[in-house]
């Protein structure tokens, strides 16, 4: 192997590093910088009790906060489920009961940024969820499971009053796209019950 | 080689060239490390990629390349979705006027090793009221019950548990269905028949008749967002945004073969037919006699990319004036009256001038033949306004840009600019409807002008509850007329913007039929006959009509009202309104009328629809579920709060409890759904993978980088 190409390889590898760990990082960076820029559009929504967009051009808005694990975590949950969506914030899954309303509540979110924290939710775990208009709803997770991503009856609205949270499985996968969900399912803790 | 590393490495080599060999037998060590490591790496990531996407191939991209009516079997074994070999859907529909009652066979043939139980999501017409269900093994036949729906789910889960055969119906959205069976043996074939009956649109001469053979990818599962409204000031998600998830990504042909619909019609039109035509599809017609036809989808083609349409037209001047159609049953008696306001082609109607806004959904779902339909459309609309008019055109799609401030004179000038705004039109982006429709309503009618806004759109729309409420506040005396564009628009969403717009909704299903589709909807918009309609019935008499609030009459459209009266009533009633300005009153007679089957159903079907309607003005949802609950009960209903159910008596399952106990309860071994309804978002980001391929690079680079130093040190020993 003459030194050129050692060389034209060496270069042609250490870029490919690098623009992959830019790429990766980058999907970390863009998870936790739009949660930032977010906020401000919360306080606004709140504030004049309608829809902002956290960014100009940006085709979601803030629907809800998402608090568990004791605050530890601590979310913007974003409106629409599509992959530019979720690359910002956990969202909305369109379709399903408003978060602050009665119904299934579905949110998902990336298995590898803002949803990471799912696989550390057990039975019994608390779980906030504040609307826009400020309101605080208490959830206690009842189940945890594994399902297929075709299995959107866990999407559906069986009349009572719940959360789902949705996430990727594995969550340790190295190629993304795999056909397997981690499903979180809270029940809705009625107001008196509640000790905050 | 003039690189500033080589060149700096040799320099520091030199003296030190012990450190260097002892430093090159770990290097080489590591070389060798690095590089099995990084083979083995290189060898986990490929296989996982494949097995990804071996995994999706055989789910999801299978789901992807299913039409509406297929079915797909998970296999217990291998995890992989298999698709039912047979499918049939036959549909046989009886009309009477514009009555229609249709039953939908739909068969289901377990063709793999295992004891399955599976679901099926499929579409009905928008005003469809399902009322019988019927469960076929063989030769026998298992009647179906209405139910509360958690009752009736409760029965079909602990049929599930004993073995025994089951079948449910439940109702998604308002035009959305799904037949869960469970319990079918291997081989077994079962055949599920589902009964409804709904009016048909009846005007200009012309009946309509729709059955949808596709769901566009708007329909999302679970909480009925159209008819369960809650007040709030967020938005939804205006576009359903896994559209590309839930949509045939390429057509199977062999699909067709494998999942036939039959489709016959027996059309009794009640007037002299003058012809029959399908919008989309190859019919076969056969005359009986002058009223009645026997018409077929010929179903070696049927494309289920498009919904089947139908219109049958009667010869002029053969169209009956008025009708009613009665129903005793429960003893309660139902009366569905159409009514033709008069239409004297001599008389001078007034034209009063109008004020037309034009909306037009520029987003990208409308990108292609979507757009360039709603170009021509709307080229044809603004040439047909006269020097008496004004006129704006509103775009929308993430933002909300108007041709002209407000309304301008239509002067020929300003046609003109019209129509190269209308030529420049760009289907992009988002669909954001609520600015728009803001900004149409800003303006109410000017004494002696009709306000009237037209959108023209393929209704992807998600945030439903917040349009609809906002037209109800924000009306007054405009009119709305959505026009339905594309192979399967929202006809949900259109259907109910024309009736709290009062105004109504037109359909263009394919570009040809744009000129003689704008051509009849012209004819209503520019004719409005009757408006401020109001009935008046005996005093005495019980009787709870629908709609409650009568839309105006266009030129060639009839009024159908559906009456529920505690006693039988043969004698008149008054209908009232204003005639092109003028008091108008006419008189029908309920003696002269057709015994049908169904009234009562459709008369329950739209009392549910406007009850679950009024959950978007604030009532409470406790009330109305019960008052649903009740009318559902009562006429044997399928709504949101109830199911039709069957259960088979005696068990079939027994031999196989055994193998049914080893399967894992949270992975039943079940039908999964259609393409209709799709799967939970992507939820994995690549960063996980792009990391490690930073890290296997980097490994590759540092043995090139070594590599590339290791003769050269060895050649200075």
């Amino acid at each position: 192997m003459s030194v050129r190409i050692r060389q034209l390889m060496f270069a042609t590898l250490l870029s490919l590093a690098i623009w992959h760990l830019f790429e990766g990082g980058y999907i970390h960076a863009k998870a936790w910088l739009a949660q930032h820029l977010i906020h401000n559009a919360w306080k606004a929504s709140s504030s004049n009790a309608s829809a902002q967009k956290p960014w100009p051009g940006a085709d979601t808005h803030p629907v809800a906060r998402l608090i568990a694990r004791n605050g530890k975590v601590d979310l913007f949950v974003l409106s629409g489920t599509s992959g530019r969506t979720l690359a910002f914030g956990p969202g909305h899954m369109t379709g399903t009961a408003l978060p602050g309303t009665y119904g299934n509540v579905v949110l998902s979110g990336h298995r590898d940024t803002h949803f990471s924290f799912l696989k550390h939710l057990g039975i019994g775990d608390q779980i906030f969820l504040e609307s826009s208009s400020g309101d605080r709803k208490s959830y206690e997770v009842i189940k945890t499971q594994i399902i297929h991503e075709n299995d959107i009856h866990i999407a559906r609205d069986n009349g009572d009053d719940r959360l789902t949270l949705i996430t990727c499985f594995p969550f340790e996968a190295i190629v993304p796209g795999g056909p397997m969900r981690y499903a979180v399912t809270a029940r809705a803790l009625s107001p008196n019950t509640l000790n905050i | 080689m003039h690189s500033p590393l080589t060149g700096g490495r040799i320099k520091t080599q030199l003296p030190n060239y012990h450190i260097v060999k002892d430093g090159l037998k770990g290097l080489f060590a590591s070389i060798v490390v690095g590089f099995t490591v990084s083979t083995i790496l290189v060898l986990i990531v490929i296989t996982l990629a494949l097995l990804s996407t071996s995994a999706s191939a055989t789910g999801v991209d299978q789901i992807n390349n299913t039409k509406s009516g297929s079915l797909l079997v998970k296999n217990a074994q291998t995890g992989q979705y298999m698709p039912t070999p047979t499918l049939l859907t036959d549909v046989k529909i009886n009309v009477s006027g514009i009555l229609a009652r249709t039953k939908v066979s739909q068969q289901f043939q377990n063709s793999s090793k295992d004891w399955v139980e599976g679901i099926y999501i499929f579409p009905l017409p928008e005003n469809a009221a399902v009322d019988q269900l019927r469960m076929r093994i063989g030769d026998r036949i298992i009647e179906g019950q209405i139910k509360e729906r958690k009752e009736a789910k409760k029965q079909f889960q602990d049929a599930a548990r004993s073995g025994k055969k089951a079948t449910l119906i439940e109702q998604e959205r308002s035009n959305i269905f799904t037949t869960s069976l469970t319990n079918i043996g291997p081989g077994e074939s079962i055949t599920i028949e589902i009964t409804y009956q709904n009016t048909l649109d009846y005007r200009d001469g012309a009946v309509s008749l729709r059955f949808p053979l596709v769901v566009a990818p708007r329909y999302i599962p679970g909480q009925e967002h159209n008819e369960n409204a809650t007040t709030s000031t967020l938005n939804q998600d205006p576009v359903v945004t896994d559209a590309h998830r839930i949509s045939p990504l390429i057509i199977d042909e062999s699909e067709q073969k494998r999942n036939p619909v039959n489709l016959s019609i027996k059309l009794d039109a009640g007037f002299t037919i003058q012809t029959i035509q399908s919008t989309n599809h190859t019919i076969k017609k056969n005359k009986i006699n002058e009223h009645q036809y026997q018409v077929h989808l010929v179903s070696d083609n049927v494309p289920a990319d498009r919904d089947f349409e139908v219109v049958w037209r009667s010869a002029s001047d053969a169209m009956p004036r008025s009708a009613v159609y009665t129903e005793k049953k429960g003893g309660k008696y139902y009366s569905l009256i159409t009514l033709f306001p008069p239409t004297d082609p001599n008389a001078d109607m007034p034209r009063l001038p109008r004020d037309i806004v034009f909306v037009v959904d520029t987003s990208g779902s409308m990108h292609g033949a979507s757009l360039d339909q709603a170009k021509s459309a709307l080229e044809l609309a603004v040439k047909r306004l006269t020097n008496e008019d004004r006129f704006n055109i509103i775009q929308f799609n993430s933002n909300t840009q108007s041709l002209y401030s407000h309304e301008q004179p239509a002067s020929e000038k300003n046609l003109k600019v019209a129509c190269r705004y209308i030529n420049a039109l760009v289907a992009e982006g988002g669909t954001e409807f609520a600015p728009a429709l803001s900004i149409a309503l800003n303006d109410d009618a000017k004494a002696g002008r009709i306000r009237q806004v037209v959108f023209i759109t393929d209704g992807s729309i998600g945030n439903e509850d917040q349009i609809f409420s906002m037209i109800k506040k924000r009306l007054g005396k405009n009119r709305l007329f959505p026009i339905g564009i594309g192979s399967a628009p929202n006809s949900h969403l259109m259907t109910k913007i024309a009736q709290y717009g009062r105004g109504s909704f037109t359909y263009i299903g394919d570009i040809s039929e744009v000129e003689t589709k704008m051509g009849d909807f012209f004819n209503r918009l520019e004719n409005p006959v009757v408006t401020d309609i109001s009935t008046k019935w005996p005093e005495d008499l019980t009787v709870d009509i629908s709609p409650s609030i009568i839309p105006d009459l266009y030129q060639g459209e009839p009024l159908v009202i559906v009456a529920a009266m505690d006693e039988r009533f043969t004698g008149s009633i008054q209908i009232e309104g204003l005639f092109a300005g003028q008091p108008w009153r006419q008189t029908v007679n309920l003696e002269k009328r057709t015994e049908e089957q169904g009234i009562g159903q459709i008369w329950a079907r739209r009392k549910i629809s406007e009850h679950m309607g009024s959950l978007r003005d604030g009532m409470s949802e406790e009330v109305v579920r019960q008052a649903v609950l009740d009318l559902a009960l009562g006429h044997s209903l399928v709504t949101k709060y109830s199911s039709l159910v069957a259960v088979d008596v005696t068990p079939s399952r027994t031999m196989q409890y055994m193998y049914r106990q080893l399967i894992p309860s949270n992975l039943p071994n079940r039908w999964s759904q259609a393409k209709i309804l799709g799967a939970l978002p992507q939820t994995a980001t690549g960063s996980l993978m792009h990391l490690m391929l930073a890290a296997l690079f980097s490994a590759l680079a540092l043995i090139f980088f070594l590599k590339g130093k290791s003769p050269k040190a060895r050649g200075q020993r």
